[in-house]
């Protein structure tokens, strides 16, 4: 605790404190990935050159980036869309014609709904056949694990969801091949997102496991006589939790960048396949929009993450 | 640069997958359709893509022209593969002078909102049309003056003499006054009122769009009641959705799974030959290619026959020139160019170039239908006559200005969307006036000619004029045209015309005499 001089604002809550700090970081780590965002898609070409009919003439293309104010030089624009981007407005579709934020919020709904099933699968699943692997090291049920993580950590996303649509859509009529709406339409996408991931989980969660295992305290929770269940559960999980946890915070971030492939092999309504289509029609306020809001929500998931830290060590808890 | 040996990883993808679906054929008898029987009041189509906007002014992609076409009318149209001008939303026309038209527009037409058509309706969408950023304005360059002289009698005054006005205007949507003016291109190209065979009922984006027979059509109502219309960028899953039941249409069989589709027996392979192919294209203004025996060298050293039948498996047609042999415009007479290596090697022998040479081809990435192989096999080809080829592709952001200033020494052609020859021949900038990279006042002097010759048949003549002054010159080299191909399933019979997908003048309803 640090001693407060008379009269001097009264200090907040050390939680709160970091909480606001942490806050703060994020400001200056969306500004440069919009910067970023910025440079990049208008270095990568013209959108008249895509817009307009390949026939068009040099007027016709000119008039077009007057129109929308692509014949500014480059750091005029930037500032034009920091202003905006500080009153919230992240510019106009170029193709859809209305406000480029509210076209990205309509696609977050479907994509958060597919990353969070994916992850529940990947908690759930990877810590669950993690312990049991560990439990159970070397009999048939570890090898047989094993053998499906290096499968899962190897095979394309983009290859496995097609076999997947092939083998449970066309062979076996279980699920549809693609679409919206319905859960049924949910289970083919979340597998082929969750599968990676879930095999990173479940490797994690086995070695910390077992390297735990091997520890005294866990000897000691043995001898005085604790069940086997307690012992491996309230003891060796808790503890192989934490490099579980900064792996799992750090993978979020990448599958909602794997969504992009998953969506776009169901046809999934959600932001990957909105970035898609925006990159290839060179719709820049939907790429930028759509870049700041997944810096936005990355950074939250890593304060997230942070903070879930606390819960499961009380050293690192503020 | 490219490299020889590369199998791209999408290439080795959809081939894993071509294997597998193969191997789903004889599954597929046990594995009855999920999907619960509907009749064929209801048919899916899945597009390649999203549509982006259905304000005809606003969207020129086919994805949209294909919503535009079931939802919104012109004011004359192409039907059937000789590419007839046909009436649609105009009954007659007529040329009081060669720089004036008339429409006549056809009675008793209702908005899908219930109010009646008139010509204030198309003299808005003209002016909207002319404007800045609509992304068809180039087809009202020409229209100087827009008078209704009565409330179904429009003329337009064009600043010259222009006898193929119609065939670009086959693209003109008429949207309604009212509606556009309330709701501008964003609310528009959201809900938009038509005239059209079909009205919007829902459109839910990246999910499905649904369309519905509009009652009060003044041909219609047209079958099948509904149409539900989604957008899906992954061939295989197209491929799955048909396959088991869900969809009736789909777009963009790719050549590896074509074999899987006609050996379904509940599924059908429809292959329409294409009729805007990819053309190469020579810098004519600079060396090597300044020199016309280069340019017909060229035509003569490469395998048509390869690429049509060995790397396309016969999903495409051969082509000699920018028309295709049953375009009116082909003329017959021109020069024919097929494979003669003797005759190259002579033309470059007397051109000078008997040392061979090299040159970098600039090209579009995913240009046309196994770009990298057939782009491959024509540079081996080439390389028997002594001329190196440097591959190099780029994005089409990027390269569209690149070649609209002739910063290459060979390209493919940017096609627009017209067929009609005027414009072909203007849009791949064959005409000195629009061209960095190719000039002949002879070229210049026909399509002048063309543009005041009013009788069809007499134009039709020019034009075959133009055909074989084009390909005597050689001014592009001239390989193929890939076909494209749909699945259907038997229990809608669809048979569209030849040409209209490739055209982006595919429509899904039963078609009316």
């Amino acid at each position: 605790m640090t001693g407060r001089a008379p009269g001097a604002v009264p200090a907040l809550p050390p939680g709160l404190l970091y909480l606001l700090r942490r806050l703060g970081q994020l400001v200056p780590t969306v500004l440069t990935v919009s910067l970023l965002a910025f440079v990049l898609i208008r270095l990568s070409g013209d959108p008249a050159a895509l817009l307009l009919a390949p026939e068009a003439t040099e007027s016709e293309r000119q008039a077009f980036r007057e129109a929308h104010g692509l014949d500014r030089s480059l750091p005029v624009q930037y500032v034009v869309f920091l202003g905006n981007l500080l009153r919230g407005d992240l510019g106009t579709s170029l193709w859809q014609h209305e406000s480029a934020l509210r076209v990205v919020l309509s696609r977050f709904p479907a994509t958060l709904l597919l990353s969070a099933t994916a992850i529940v699968i990947v908690i759930v699943f990877g810590l669950a056949v993690g312990v049991l692997a560990a439990a159970f090291r070397g009999t048939a049920l570890d090898w047989f694990v094993m053998a499906a993580v290096g499968l899962g950590q190897s095979v394309a996303t983009f290859w496995l969801g097609l076999m997947l649509i092939l083998a449970f859509a066309v062979f076996i009529p279980l699920f549809p091949p693609s679409g919206y709406g319905s859960p049924a339409q949910l289970v083919l996408p979340a597998a082929t997102l969750a599968a990676y991931y879930l095999a990173v989980t479940t490797r994690l969660t086995r070695s910390g496991m077992l390297e735990v295992l091997g520890q005294d305290f866990i000897r000691t929770a043995r001898a005085k006589g604790l069940n086997e269940r307690a012992t491996i559960l309230r003891h060796g999980l808790r503890n192989a939790l934490i490099p579980v946890t900064t792996v799992l915070g750090l993978q979020i971030g990448e599958l909602l960048a794997g969504a992009v492939v998953t969506e776009t092999v169901f046809a999934w309504p959600g932001v990957g396949t909105l970035v898609l289509d925006a990159i290839t029609r060179r719709d820049y306020p939907v790429v930028q929009a759509t870049i700041v809001l997944i810096a936005l929500v990355y950074a939250l998931v890593n304060l997230a993450v942070d903070l879930v830290y606390g819960v499961l060590d009380p050293r690192v808890r503020v | 640069m490219t490299d020889h040996a590369r199998i791209s990883r999408r290439h080795f993808l959809t081939s894993t997958m071509a294997a597998g679906t193969a191997l789903a054929a004889p599954g597929a008898i046990w594995a009855q359709s999920p999907a619960a029987p509907r009749s064929v009041d209801q048919i899916t189509v899945l597009q390649l893509d999203e549509v982006a906007s259905l304000d005809p002014l606003a969207d020129f992609t086919n994805p949209g022209l294909q919503m535009h076409a079931h939802i919104l009318e012109p004011l004359i149209d192409f039907t059937g593969p000789d590419f007839k001008v046909t009436p649609k939303l105009a009954m007659s026309w007529d040329n009081p002078s060669p720089t004036k038209w008339r429409f006549k527009l056809r009675p008793n037409v209702t908005w899908h909102d219930g109010t009646p058509f008139t010509a204030e309706d198309v003299k808005y969408t003209f002016e909207k049309a002319k404007g800045p950023t609509s992304v068809k304005n180039r087809y009202l360059a020409r229209v100087q003056k827009i008078d209704i002289l009565d409330p179904l009698t429009i003329q337009v005054e064009l600043d010259a003499a222009y006898a193929p006005l119609l065939g670009s205007w086959v693209y003109l949507y008429i949207v309604q006054k009212k509606a556009y003016e309330a709701g501008g291109t964003a609310e528009y190209g959201k809900k938009p009122v038509g005239t059209g065979p079909y009205r919007l009922v829902e459109w839910q984006k990246q999910q499905q769009l649904v369309l519905e027979a509009y009652d009060r059509h003044w041909n219609g109502p047209h079958t099948p009641k509904r149409i539900v219309v989604r957008g899906i960028r992954e061939a295989a899953t197209r491929l799955a959705e048909l396959q088991t039941g869900r969809a009736d249409i789909i777009f963009g069989v790719p050549i590896e799974l074509a074999k899987t589709v006609e050996a379904d027996p509940k599924l059908k392979l429809i292959v329409q030959q294409g009729v805007r192919p990819p053309y190469f294209v020579f810098n004519a203004k600079k060396p090597p290619f300044e020199d016309r025996r280069v340019r017909q060298a060229m035509n003569y050293a490469v395998d048509r026959e390869a690429i049509v039948n060995g790397i396309l498996q016969g999903y495409g047609e051969i082509r000699i020139g920018p028309f295709s042999p049953t375009q009116a415009a082909f003329n017959p007479a021109g020069p024919q160019y097929k494979l003669d290596l003797d005759r190259a090697r002579a033309l470059l022998k007397d051109a000078g170039k008997d040392g061979g040479f090299s040159f970098t081809w600039l090209l579009r990435k995913d240009f046309m239908v196994k770009d990298e192989e057939i782009m491959q096999a024509l540079a081996n080809q080439l390389g028997k006559v002594g001329v190196k080829v440097n591959l190099q592709f780029i994005e089409s952001s990027v390269y569209t200005p690149r070649y609209a200033n002739g910063e290459f020494d060979m390209a493919v052609n940017a096609w627009g969307k017209s067929l009609e020859a005027d414009s072909v021949i203007t849009g791949l900038r064959w005409l000195s006036e629009n061209s960095k990279f190719y000039g002949n006042p002879q070229v210049d002097e026909t399509i002048a000619k063309a543009r005041a010759t009013f009788g069809i048949a007499e134009r039709t003549r020019v034009y075959q004029e133009a055909d074989r002054i084009l390909r005597e010159d050689a001014v592009g080299l001239f390989t193929h045209a890939q076909s494209e191909l749909y699945g259907t399933n038997r229990r809608y019979a669809w048979q569209p015309w030849a040409y209209a997908g490739n055209a982006g003048l595919l429509t899904y309803y039963v078609p009316k005499a």
